[in-house]
């Protein structure tokens, strides 16, 4: 009934729509789209020609879902059509279009070949009206799609449980993608989450925290992201398409993760809050002693200056592991066995060691005298199936057994803790083990399997590991990791 | 110690598929015993409960004969295997969303699973079916069902929230007791508890044999039918005894 065509006038393309007098378009509609420019929707603009007219919808740079769409088995761009798709059928909404005139055909809908967004064809005649709704046009696609995403997508989930009913609640799907933060986001969000405060700091006032440094580095990422690539061109760098133009300027506050906007009076208190701890900063900077705990210093163990002196060993509590809020209630603290992320820019450490802990002196890397990441085994990660796996594991050869394991909410956390996303691993997967000086790991029955060199390790059998072995977790999704001694 | 045990299904008066499956599998070595008994029950309101039940079905089987290759029950830790079993649950989850999606429809189970090794039982309960425990006399209900009462038609209605296959992430509750001896455990569908009385029971605890068990099992099931019971009805019976 209509007849679509592609245009090119100079070096812009266009999809042209045209239309005979007799044509109703909705002069309402028409004046919305030239006067606004409406997310998810293809800018329009309409011209006489002849005895009729012709709507001009601007494609350049863009590429029709039809031949495209397999681009959209990148999680990230599938995401970001699918959020483009929500937006555009939300918009109508705010500038009184109606979404049953958005364009729902594969051959007219465009999307942005790098980052996955996706503008429509509005049709602006009181005649027409889309057999197809836009959850069904959902559907559609993810039907098409659904398949070729990872098997460990943390799209498929969503997918499944908002776009099984026939008409399902477009905001709250909308809502739900947004749940999906880029790797960099969420790794850095795990390393924040897990790491339990270590001790105070034996290091100068000054010292900025390792983790708060990290943030700051992902945060001057999506900056320096946010000011870069034109339309046309794929952006392989941004996390997210829609960071792209929609990244900060300025730091959010409360930090890279943003925070509620405060009401004034309790903004009022905040600052008023905030002085007090900078006074009180300021005051314990002047009277700060190396090495005494010191409740205003930046928490960190890494980052003491060589010039600090020999400081007076404080109670031992003071030096007490909080455990993190996720962990069971039985978790067993007795034992001392502490757990310290060392997060450096972009490799997560994770080191175990043994003992109550104590201050040492000038080195702030030295618990109980053991150098903790700088020299003893450890695994170094080659590849794996789940973003988030941590980079390197150091292992204390003064601990007899660690338990490796993921994180769940039903179980004590295992001494060498992959987050709960690794869901092949088990909740109590492996056992490594020092017997004498050398290191053993043993599969205990794991549902989906240890490897060892490549060969599947019988259960509850420990076997030896030497320097350069490789360890694979899990058959299908592995996370690999060569042995350093 | 020995174990000895059996189970029943039936499709029941009314409905056309039978959407229960029962597993019981049990191994004693040196007296020294692993087991574990369950009941699936397919989600009725949903397509293809018959097929979910049964994944989930396989894959405890498989799950129990893996590990039988390799365990020596009388040095494993249950913790680490219950550990284990948990795994596989949601492994089975994956299974069944899985199936889901490629046959573009809602689909789920029950699933109430009791494993008992060496002197220790634990329970995997998703929800409605359920697991009873024979104390003495007393019939102790040993999980909670995962269902919600609203009103519907003027009438108060239980309704499953939650089941095997609702989401990749499975949520399940978990329990564990010690093992004694002369203990009695029955895990049924909500077919078979609707009508149940503590005196049904009593036969069950002095049969002496499998056979006997089973028997029992589907006498008791004909029971439920003659009391009005519609739905589709399993029992599995596990006893412990010299």
């Amino acid at each position: 009934m209509y007849k679509f065509e592609n245009v090119t006038q100079g070096m812009s393309s266009y999809l042209s729509l045209k239309l005979e007098a007799k044509d109703k378009p909705d002069s309402l509609y028409v004046g919305m789209m030239g006067n606004n420019h409406i997310k998810g929707l293809l800018p329009m603009s309409k011209q006489w020609e002849n005895q009729g007219f012709v709507l001009m919808y601007q494609i350049t740079g863009l590429s029709p879902l039809s031949v495209s769409i397999q681009n959209l088995v990148d999680e990230r761009r599938f995401v970001n059509f699918l959020k483009g798709i929500c937006d555009a059928s939300m918009e109508c909404g705010e500038y009184l279009l109606n979404p049953g005139k958005l364009l729902l055909d594969e051959k007219y809908v465009y999307i942005k070949p790098g980052t996955g967004e996706v503008e429509f064809a509005y049709i602006p005649l009181e005649d027409f009206e889309n057999e197809v709704t836009v959850q069904m046009f959902i559907k559609q696609v993810i039907h098409k799609l659904i398949h070729s995403l990872a098997p460990d997508s943390r799209l498929k989930p969503i997918l499944y449980e908002y776009t099984f009913e026939e008409n399902f609640d477009i905001k709250r799907f909308r809502a739900s993608l947004d749940t999906i933060k880029s790797d960099a986001e969420k790794a850095n969000a795990d390393a924040i989450n897990s790491a339990p405060d270590t001790r105070a700091s034996m290091a100068a006032p000054a010292a900025a925290a390792p983790i708060q440094q990290a943030a700051q580095a992902v945060q001057a990422v999506l900056q320096n992201v946010s000011a870069q690539v034109p339309v046309s061109a794929p952006d392989l760098s941004s996390p997210f398409g829609d960071k792209v133009t929609e990244a900060p300027t300025e730091k959010k506050k409360g930090g890279l993760f943003g925070k509620r906007e405060k009401e004034p009076k309790e903004k009022k208190e905040k600052e008023k809050k905030k002085d007090k701890k900078k006074k009180g900063a300021a005051e314990a900077a002047d009277f700060a002693v190396p090495g005494i705990d010191n409740p205003f210093a930046a928490k960190s163990v890494y980052e003491a200056p060589k010039a600090a002196a020999p400081a007076p060993a404080p109670a031992a509590e003071a030096f007490a592991p909080k455990i993190p809020d996720n962990t069971p209630k039985n978790y067993d603290t007795s034992g001392g066995h502490t757990v310290i992320l060392q997060q450096e820019s972009d490799v997560i450490s994770q080191v175990i060691s043994g003992g109550t802990g104590s201050s040492s002196g000038e080195d702030a890397t030295q618990i109980d005298g053991m150098d903790i990441g700088l020299s003893g085994a450890y695994l170094e990660l080659i590849e794996s199936a789940v973003p988030g796996a941590m980079g390197r594991i150091d292992i204390d050869m003064g601990k007899s057994s660690l338990l490796i394991g993921r994180i769940s909410s039903d179980e004590n956390k295992p001494d060498i803790a992959f987050p709960r996303e690794f869901t092949r691993i088990g909740r109590q997967h492996a056992r490594m083990e020092n017997r004498g000086g050398e290191l053993y790991l043993t599969d205990l029955g794991s549902v989906n399997h240890t490897l060892l060199n490549g060969q599947t390790m019988s259960p509850n059998q420990a076997y030896k590991l030497t320097d350069g072995a490789e360890i694979s977790f899990t058959i299908s999704h592995p996370v690999r990791y060569r042995v350093h001694m | 110690m020995k174990y000895i045990g059996g189970y029943a299904t039936n499709i029941g008066n009314v409905r056309k598929v039978n959407q229960d499956a029962v597993v019981l599998k049990k191994n004693i070595h040196d007296g020294v015993g692993f087991a574990v008994l369950a009941v699936c029950d397919g989600i009725g309101g949903l397509e293809h409960g018959e097929i979910t039940s049964n994944i989930v079905k396989s894959g405890i089987v498989e799950w129990y004969e893996n590990v039988l290759e390799w365990l020596d029950v009388e040095a494993a830790e249950p913790e680490t295997i219950f550990s284990h079993l948990k795994d596989a649950a949601d492994e089975w989850n994956r299974r069944v969303v899985d199936f889901a999606m490629d046959m573009r429809t809602a689909t789920g189970t029950t699933m109430s699973l009791l494993m008992c090794i060496r002197d220790k039982y634990f329970t995997l309960q998703v929800g409605d079916s359920r697991i009873y425990r024979l104390d003495g006399a007393k019939l102790v209900q040993l999980t909670t069902d995962d269902s919600v009462e609203k009103y519907r038609g003027g009438k108060l209605r239980s309704y499953l929230d939650n089941f095997v296959g609702k989401s990749y992430e499975l949520s399940f509750a978990t329990g564990t007791g010690t093992l004694k001896n002369s203990d009695l455990f029955l895990v049924c569908s909500d077919g078979f508890y609707h009508h149940l009385k503590e005196e049904d029971l009593e036969r069950l605890n002095t049969a002496d044999s499998d056979e006997e068990i089973r028997s029992e099992c589907e006498t008791l099931i004909f029971e439920m039918m003659e009391r009005g019971e519609r739905d589709n009805i399993s029992v599995g019976v596990l006893r412990l005894t010299d």
